[in-house]
């Protein structure tokens, strides 16, 4: 486990100096810089001003050294100040980054498990009136586009019913208790994410239902709860680990179009702002702290495949 | 994406907006919904009109401009006029005309931390801004006692008496700014950023008790607010809520009282004018901003100005009206409003007229092509792009309608829409839009376009892409103009001069004007007090009269 700690960690230091590069290097390409930005604000500025700006920006430099004194910095634990909110990165990424985490962190474990339950019910009841419902709902899910499916959750839920507020983050002295504000949004990421997962389970779970070992397991007058459990679940789990894995990385990018829809202040908003006012350190560290949990994400699913499946270890070799 | 969340409002809104009423809200309470975020809260970095917009309720300028567009002190006791002697012109070591204007500050004047306001505070704020971006204007701002601000001009303006700086506590940003290294030390460190929450920042009738940043703005009075009607409000929150159909569905819902200029789009105005009325008082006002045509004057095929007229004839801006905003938007005839200084009646604008626009393009030696889009007598065919910034549905819908009205009379409009940072920084200020773009303006009451117009301010390689003339018009007597408009002292020369330049604006053709902006402002039945102003984004400059009926 240790060594393959350690040879995971050395290689997500590496992908994290390469990402951090090419991100730098592309927010660099990108047309306008924050001079830009703020002079279009400032009309009488003068060419020396604009000059004396960038010079102070530090945007008249070549990419390269500016990424040099970024990284610099950066090793020793200073990300530098957001440049469209003058305060520190840390500052303005740790709360939106708690923010998303409750938000797709719920949304996350309530997918998982509601789409695993459906996808293997709808796989070991095949061709059932359940099996067709299973797949109705996991068909609605994937085709509605989330943003619609909040509005319309806020104009049902809000608007018309009033039962719950209609976005926004919870503070002290509201009449709604804090919960009451993720509902929608969790709720939409829900629906919109249970269809695909579960559908993949179903594949799974149909799958392992045609092998030989389940077929000794009844056999053996196992009881059928007990086989779908141990024995068909367990093994059909293993690639849709994956596909919860991949999810793990979104988690942390935040839900862009909910967070939106329901101005909630997460890590999706944040980003975009940061990408779109050329916020480049904002946008530096929104962008890696989603690499660091997509390579978190992508250990733990390691982890998983030999808890599942002790014939696969860590290291990614095949026990015999 | 935008235009998708506006289209499923437009559609979800007419079957739900018939909800259960708001909650009643607590009256001395207003909770008030803004369509975008708050980044950075000093005012010397930022002049977003959303940071203006909410700042206006704790920060006041020197003087302020009346909804006729009048000059009146809020801090000061008397405007400097020549004829009051508070203003005079100076001869300029250069041997220039200048001119010094003097304020004089009321007595006992306060910041929210019960600080005295001083004339000390324009000084400091001067020398802030100085750090900036020197003022082209400003020479130097005096305090040489704790009431008269003495501002040096360095020409002969119009404006005089509106030149005097925001004010800067520099008992709080004063130590701050002198262990900055540079500006943006100063902006990370600045009390506006680090503690906005902080009363001595602010010297309106509010004062900032709770900051979110990028979630809401709290405000309660400000205790020490000299004027003399007191805000009635004991408690503001501005929320920010980016989506415009969440923004209207919160209004639905009652988790807002109200949406100001920073709210609804017109689209959505209208709609809730029909389905919420009700509920709701729903303003839609006309500012003294446009929506316009930017005019690559140089482009190859828009050199000719038969051309550009012909576009400009071939635009039926009332059917646009008529159609995106049911006819209660007015139509523009210039870039300045009706009932502005310089405005002038009888001019009009080239009427739509799509015979008399392919009579003028056959005169330039435009033909018709084999598809029917016009040749150039060069060759070239006549094909243009009209870029706007994307994600704005109203736009895409202009442009929609403009591309077939030029098909109509030959002329292939492509629709090219960028990221606003990216039409800011290579479309317009690079100038490699090809052809047309699709921006609004809006100016401040009788403000003189020198930046936008003069043939100096045209941005090229050579000046490193410096100026706001992106159009490319570089007209002698339109140059001469706006320099006299900005530098007469006397009424009646000044709008000779402002003729001068609304009439070459409309004969040179760098903008085609399509109609007057709109602030839209949706208030709950219960309030009272708030009257729109002229500039988008202002009424909170007179918050202290907002109350209840």
């Amino acid at each position: 486990m240790l060594r393959f700690l350690i040879a995971r960690g050395g290689g997500a230091v590496v992908v994290l100096l390469a990402k951090s590069f090419v991100i730098f290097l592309l927010i660099g390409l990108m047309p306008g810089d924050p001079v830009d930005l703020l002079m279009n604000a400032n009309p009488d500025a003068r060419p020396e001003d604009v000059e004396h700006l960038r010079a102070i920006y530090g945007v008249d430099q070549p990419v390269i050294e500016r990424y040099a004194r970024w990284l610099g910095s950066a090793l020793h634990g200073d990300f530098g100040y957001s440049r469209g909110q003058h305060r520190p990165v840390l500052e303005i990424v740790l709360p939106a980054l708690g923010n998303t985490i409750l938000l797709t962190g719920t949304a996350f474990v309530l997918s998982t498990l509601i789409a695993v339950a459906l996808g293997t019910v709808a796989g070991i009841r095949r061709g059932t009136p359940l099996d067709r419902a299973i797949n109705l709902f996991a068909y609605a899910g994937i085709s509605l586009p989330s943003f619609w499916l909040g509005l319309l959750l806020i104009y049902l839920f809000a608007v018309h019913l009033g039962w719950l507020p209609a976005g926004g983050m919870p503070r002290p002295g509201q009449a709604q208790p804090a919960w009451a504000y993720l509902v929608m949004p969790v709720l939409t990421l829900v629906i919109v994410e249970v269809g695909g997962l579960a559908r993949y389970t179903r594949s799974a779970v149909l799958d392992v239902l045609g092998q030989d070992h389940v077929r000794t397991a009844h056999a053996k007058g196992l009881a059928p709860m007990r086989v779908a459990l141990r024995h068909v679940l367990r093994n059909a789990l293993v690639p849709v680990v994956t596909v919860i894995a991949l999810g793990v990385g979104h988690l942390f990018s935040g839900a862009l179009l909910v967070e939106v829809v329901f101005a909630y202040r997460g890590m999706g908003r944040l980003t975009l702002e940061a990408i779109m006012g050329n916020d480049y350190n904002l946008a530096l560290v929104c962008l890696l702290f989603t690499t660091i949990m997509i390579v978190i994400g992508s250990m733990l699913a390691d982890i998983a495949y030999a808890w599942l499946d002790p014939r696969i270890g860590l290291e990614g070799r095949t026990r015999r | 994406m935008m235009k998708y969340l506006a289209a499923t409002a437009a559609v979800l809104l007419p079957v739900l907006a018939g909800g259960p009423a708001a909650q009643a809200a607590p009256h001395d309470a207003i909770s008030i919904g803004i369509a975008e975020s708050i980044g950075d809260m000093n005012p010397y970095f930022s002049n977003a009109l959303v940071t203006i917009h909410v700042q206006a309720a704790a920060r006041r300028a020197m003087t302020g401009i009346t909804r006729d567009g009048r000059v009146y002190c809020r801090f000061c006791t008397e405007v400097p006029t020549l004829a009051n002697g508070r203003a005079r012109i100076v001869d300029l070591p250069d041997g220039k005309k200048g001119m010094d204007v003097r304020y004089t500050l009321k007595p006992d004047l306060k910041w929210g931390d019960g600080a005295p306001f001083t004339a000390a505070d324009f000084a400091f704020a001067f020398k802030v801004g100085q750090s900036m971006a020197p003022s082209p204007t400003i020479a130097a701002v005096e305090a040489p006692n704790p009431f008269d601000v003495i501002i040096h001009i360095k020409t002969t303006r119009y404006d005089f008496d509106r030149t005097a700086p925001v004010a800067v506590p520099e008992h709080i940003e004063g130590p701050i700014f002198a262990a900055a290294a540079n500006t943006v030390d100063y902006g990370n460190h600045s009390e506006f950023n680090r503690h906005p929450e902080n009363p001595g920042l602010w010297n309106g009738p509010y004062v900032i008790t709770e900051y979110r940043q990028g979630e809401s703005i709290t405000m309660a009075p400000n205790k020490y607010w000299e004027g003399e009607k007191k805000p009635y409000f004991q408690k503001i929150t501005w929320r920010m809520i980016e989506n415009t159909a969440a923004l209207q569905a919160n209004l639905l819902s009652g988790d807002i009282d109200m949406a100001g200029e920073i709210g609804l789009t017109v689209d959505q105005a209208l709609a809730m004018q029909k389905t919420a009325a009700g509920r709701f008082d729903i303003a839609i006002v006309p500012t003294l901003g446009v929506q316009q045509l930017y005019v690559k004057m140089d482009h190859p095929l828009l050199t000719d100005p038969r051309v550009r007229k012909a576009i400009a004839m071939s635009i039926d801006r009332k059917t646009i009206v008529d159609r995106l905003f049911e006819g209660k938007v007015p139509v523009a005839d210039s870039f300045i409003t009706a009932g502005e200084f310089g405005y002038d009646p009888k001019l009009g604008f080239w009427p739509f007229d799509p015979a008399g626009a392919r009579a003028l393009l056959a005169e330039a030696g435009f033909k018709p092509g084999a598809d029917g889009i016009l040749v150039s007598p060069s060759g070239e065919r006549f094909s243009i792009d009209v870029s706007a910034a994307s994600g704005n549905r109203l736009y895409d819908l202009q442009e929609q309608v403009m591309q077939s009205q030029l098909k109509a009379v030959g002329i292939e409009l492509q629709i090219k829409n960028q990221p606003f940072r990216v039409l800011l920084a290579e479309g317009l200020r690079m100038r490699k839009y090809n052809g047309l773009a699709l921006l609004s303006w809006t100016p401040f009451p009788d403000w003189v376009p020198q930046i936008r117009f003069d043939s100096t301010q045209i941005p090229t390689e050579a000046n490193g892409w410096f100026g706001n003339n992106v159009y490319g018009v570089a007209d002698p007597a339109l140059d001469k103009a706006l320099l006299g408009a900005l530098t007469s002292l006397d009424p009646a020369p000044r709008k000779q001069y402002w003729n001068d330049i609304v009439r070459l604006v409309k004969e040179d053709l760098p903008i085609i004007p399509l109609y007057v902006l709109t602030s839209q402002i949706v208030t709950p039945k219960w309030m009272t007090g708030i009257a729109p102003p002229p500039l988008p984004g202002l009424s909170t400059g007179w918050i202290e009269e907002w109350g209840v009926k």
